[in-house]
């Protein structure tokens, strides 16, 4: 761990001393970052291209980081009942001539609480197929980021790239003791050109490969809990259970994406993604035996127009993401020496998801460090989640209308002040769900965490969220200090506090 | 600007269109994904004038554990997948008692369009002789937390209505695991069963007689265990234990009061006890020939592949073949996550019980797998189910009954059992 915090101030001081500029730079960069037009086409940003548009000035920090969460009843036990995390991190966006260099690496540390039926990391990413028991326990964490990107323009071309690596270590050390060991590497690269006055079109495509090792130990010598193979809405894969404690998830996924946006940041924009993910999960100590596997289709798409005349700006957009996401159970015939044979494969799990939204944005600017903009969205959702055999089934549909107001101002010459307030209001409607597997009492608690689950989404509630940061001038640098606090409530259901502290350097 | 725009938002439109399209939610009522299974049942020669009603053929999926049990000659559509196939009915004879048809297939995969499954019912017809009551071989836990070895145990038991003689009844347990499946050559387990331990009650044919309702106690050491470790229970009274003269100076084997088994065969040169997680199969055998002539002519060597992520190594091993007309009783076990198979023939026990679900499953101490009552007679005897499943007949994960009966530990703190039942579940009056 020394190692990598060391290499991450070694990347922000070396980063400093190239890069510094004075205060006004500075917090002109942070008031771009926290009330920029640029958020309302926030898709385009994830293309490594487009990236060199989001500001024209550059930022650096360096800082460390404090979040966590608390929850006044967990219905859902695979999330936890709350934790907390510390980081260290140092981020740079910085602008030399025509050419725009973007990093980040990112150390944190953190605890998740009472955390049952799942051992495996990144449970949002691989579900339905977790590895899991009754017992749990609380989970500590290790992340690792590492990330990279360059972005250029030659006469009507535009190019850029960006290259980012994650581990991510999990373990317990009580029984059961699970030890999880995440790798990503992410690969992205765009092209495009200048097709109109100043609107480009830029095309991208973007790798992920994926590896989860999973192994559970237990040192207890009399004896051990049972560990199941959750194959989605309470439901497992019963002939496994309590064996294939050493497992692993290999994923890969692709994408491609196409764009036109303007240069300039105001006019019309446009972009859709399409990606695929796969991953298989593979009981290691059965022969590599490929017990399961997830296709998961991705569609995104936004569009929207933004300006800026004198002190006004503003824009509309909508945006849609629609995913298919499919998971199949292979069936062996009788071990043989220990080897299964494939005898086929099922297509047991759908969860095919719709969502939808319209934003409206008006701001206003009246010098470079005076700004304020209020937002409104609304978003619907429809999920259908379905399993096979014993059939059960989740129905969620949702509306979400909410409304934003931040600001940016400087006090004097040496300090300067963000705050953001948002709410939003959740009202399911027709949300309906059956779970079937009623008999299988070891999987009690499992299934209460799925009606948990199913709680927490077909419930009204809320969002309230406030975020405030302060900047004071350090001779050409700027330390800010921000701080975040969010209250999510599900009528009825749990009340859940996210916060997070932050204290960096800007430069 | 305009063409380009265009092109964006035609490809805007297919991508979603495309994804709209997409197969949706998966449901039941799609019989599309089920497969169409036929039935061919060839039925055994029946008494003339014999009936036989009820049938039922039960897919038990591997996969999900989920069970579906249909009439045969209904229309029997099931996921595609791996199953356990199970055939039961009665067969109704004028003047004759009513007895059970049963079939049992195992791994049938069906994956096609339409599959095909045989069945080759047999008759179950009573033994007429001592049954397995119990099986206790997950053993009792010090109060350090630590397992106690030594005090496992089994019971037999008269579920006739008249005298039955146990001498030269022989106890035996399977070589085979029913955890490890390997394609063993030659396969004998249609004639035969593998063995790898043999003690035989001694007497001269009328020495130990066990009444109707009576229990016959055998076990491994027949001593106070209490002394040693105070979870344990007192096994002095048992009637018989087996013992072995073990040729390693550090495994004491203390001969208690019990006579001893005789000791026919065991494939350790140390002391022979029950596997301790219950993966294999014990039974009672009357071998109708001597142990010298036993020992000579019925040895099985067998060959098999060792697979291995490093290759596959040809291996061959010994050990003894029980033929199937002379087992009395047997009872096959395992855990559910571990189960590979049967190490017997369907028509000895076509099912398997256990103590725990999965391999060193810590709540197994204790626990003993009964059988289960059946009903219990006007004069007061127990009448048991025997049925040659052992996952219908027995009861898994009970508190075993010498606990109950003397009061003793049922988990490491020592916690003392209160009530005292005649199969694990139905409490004695």
């Amino acid at each position: 761990m020394k190692l990598q915090i060391t290499a991450i101030l070694f990347i922000a001081c070396t980063v400093a001393g190239v890069s510094a500029a004075d205060f006004t730079s500075v917090a002109e960069a942070i008031a771009e970052e926290q009330t920029g037009l640029w958020q309302l086409a926030d898709r385009a940003f994830e293309n490594p291209a487009i990236t060199a548009w989001k500001s024209n000035l550059s930022l650096t920090k360096a800082g460390a980081d404090f979040n966590g969460t608390a929850t006044d009843n967990a219905v859902d036990p695979r999330s936890g009942s709350g934790g907390r995390e510390w980081g260290l991190f140092a981020s740079t966006y910085t602008k030399y001539r025509s050419s725009t260099l973007t990093g980040r690496g990112e150390y944190s540390s953190g605890i998740t609480r009472d955390v049952r039926w799942n051992e495996t990391a990144d449970p949002g990413l691989l579900y339905p197929y977790l590895l899991a028991d009754s017992a749990g326990g609380d989970l500590r964490t290790e992340n690792y980021r590492f990330s990279g990107g360059y972005a250029d323009q030659r006469g009507r071309w535009v190019w850029g790239g960006r290259l980012g690596y994650r581990a991510t270590l999990q373990h317990r050390a009580v029984d059961p003791r699970p030890r999880n060991v995440v790798g990503q590497l992410d690969i992205s690269a765009a092209g495009g050109f200048n097709f109109v006055k100043d609107y480009y079109a830029v095309a991208g495509l973007s790798l992920m490969k994926y590896k989860q090792t999973n192994e559970v130990e237990f040192l207890n010598e009399t004896g051990v809990d049972k560990i199941f193979h959750l194959t989605g809405l309470g439901n497992h894969y019963s002939r496994f259970d309590g064996v294939g404690l050493s497992t692993y998830y290999s994923g890969f996924s692709a994408g491609i994406d196409l764009y036109i946006y303007p240069a300039s940041g105001q006019g019309f924009f446009a972009s859709t993604q399409f990606k695929r993910f796969n991953f298989t999960n593979v009981l290691t100590d059965l022969n590599k035996l490929p017990l399961t596997g997830v296709n998961h289709r991705q569609f995104t798409a936004q569009t929207g127009w933004m300006f800026e005349r004198g002190a006004l700006n503003g824009g509309v957009a909508g945006d849609v993401d629609i995913y298919r996401r499919h998971g199949h159970e292979n069936y062996f015939g009788d071990a043989t020496s220990g080897i299964y044979p494939l005898s086929g494969s099922n297509e047991m799990y759908a969860d095919n998801r719709v969502n939808a939204g319209l934003t409206a944005r008006m701001g206003l600017k009246t010098a470079p460090l005076k700004r304020i903009f209020a937002q409104v969205d609304i978003n619907w959702q429809h999920q259908s989640i379905v399993y096979l055999l014993p059939y059960s089934f989740m129905d969620l549909n949702s509306v979400e209308p909410s409304l934003k107001v931040a600001g940016v101002s400087n006090i004097g010459k040496s300090w300067i002040f963000n705050g953001t307030c948002s709410a939003s209001f959740i009202i399911p409607y027709d949300c309906t769900a059956e779970f079937s597997n009623d008999a299988d009492t070891e999987l009690g608690g499992l299934l209460d965490a799925e009606r948990g689950t199913f709680e927490l989404n077909s419930r009204s509630g809320s969002k309230i969220r406030l975020e405030i940061g302060v900047a004071r001038a350090l001779g050409k640098y700027a330390l800010r200090l921000s701080g975040e606090w969010q209250l999510t409530t599900v009528k009825g259901v749990s009340n859940r506090n996210d916060y997070a502290v932050s204290l960096a350097l800007n430069f | 600007m305009k063409k380009s725009t265009l092109k964006i938002l035609f490809l805007t439109l297919t991508c979603v269109l495309t994804l709209a399209a997409c197969d949706d939610p998966l449901t039941t009522s799609d019989t599309a994904r089920l497969t169409a299974v036929i039935i061919d049942i060839s039925l055994p020669d029946l008494p003339e004038g014999a009936e036989v009603a009820d049938e039922r053929v039960t897919f038990s999926n591997l996969n999900s554990g989920q069970s579906s049990t249909f009439l045969p000659d209904a229309g029997i559509s099931v996921l595609p997948g791996v199953y356990d196939v199970s055939y039961s009915a009665r067969v109704f004879t004028p003047g004759a008692a009513t007895t059970n048809l049963r079939a049992n297939v195992q791994s049938v995969s069906i994956s096609s369009a339409t599959a095909r499954v045989e069945l080759n019912p047999y008759n179950c017809i009573d033994s007429d002789d001592l049954i397995i009551a119990e099986i206790f071989f997950a053993g009792t836990l010090q109060p350090s937390g630590n397992s106690y070895i030594g005090d496992d145990y089994i019971k037999l038991y008269n579920n006739t209505d008249h005298t039955i003689y146990a001498d030269g009844l022989t106890l035996f347990e399977s070589k085979f695991l029913t955890t490890r499946k390997y394609a063993y050559s030659p396969d004998i387990m249609a004639e035969a069963m593998t063995v790898q331990a043999l003690y035989t009650i001694p007497g001269s044919g009328k020495d130990v007689a066990v009444e109707p309702g009576e229990y016959l106690l055998l076990a491994d050491t027949g001593i106070d265990h209490r002394v040693a470790n105070p979870n344990s229970f007192d096994l002095s009274g048992a009637d018989f234990e087996w013992f072995d003269q073990s040729t390693v100076p550090t495994m004491l084997d203390i001969d208690g009061v019990p006579a001893n088994l005789d000791k026919w065969y065991c494939y350790t040169n140390s002391v022979f006890m029950l596997h301790n997680r219950g993966f294999r199969a014990v039974g009672i055998a009357r071998i109708p020939v001597d142990r010298t002539h036993y020992l000579e002519n019925y040895k099985y060597d067998y060959e098999y592949d060792e697979v291995t992520v490093a290759g596959t190594f040809p291996m061959s091993q010994s050990a003894y073949r029980l033929p199937n007309e002379w087992i009395v009783d047997v009872v096959n076990c395992s855990v559910a996550s571990e189960y590979a198979w049967q190490v017997t023939a369907s028509s000895l026990d076509c099912g398997w019980t256990a103590c725990g679900t999965i391999d060193k499953d810590k709540t197994r101490f204790f626990h003993s797998v009964r059988r289960k009552l059946l009903y219990v007679a006007a004069n007061g005897r127990a009448v048991f189910a025997d049925t040659n499943n052992s996952s219908a007949d027995f009861n898994g994960n009970c508190i075993a009954s010498e606990i109950e009966l003397q009061h003793t530990a049922t988990d490491v703190n020592g916690t003392p059992a209160t009530s005292i039942t005649y199969d694990g579940a139905i409490p004695r009056l």
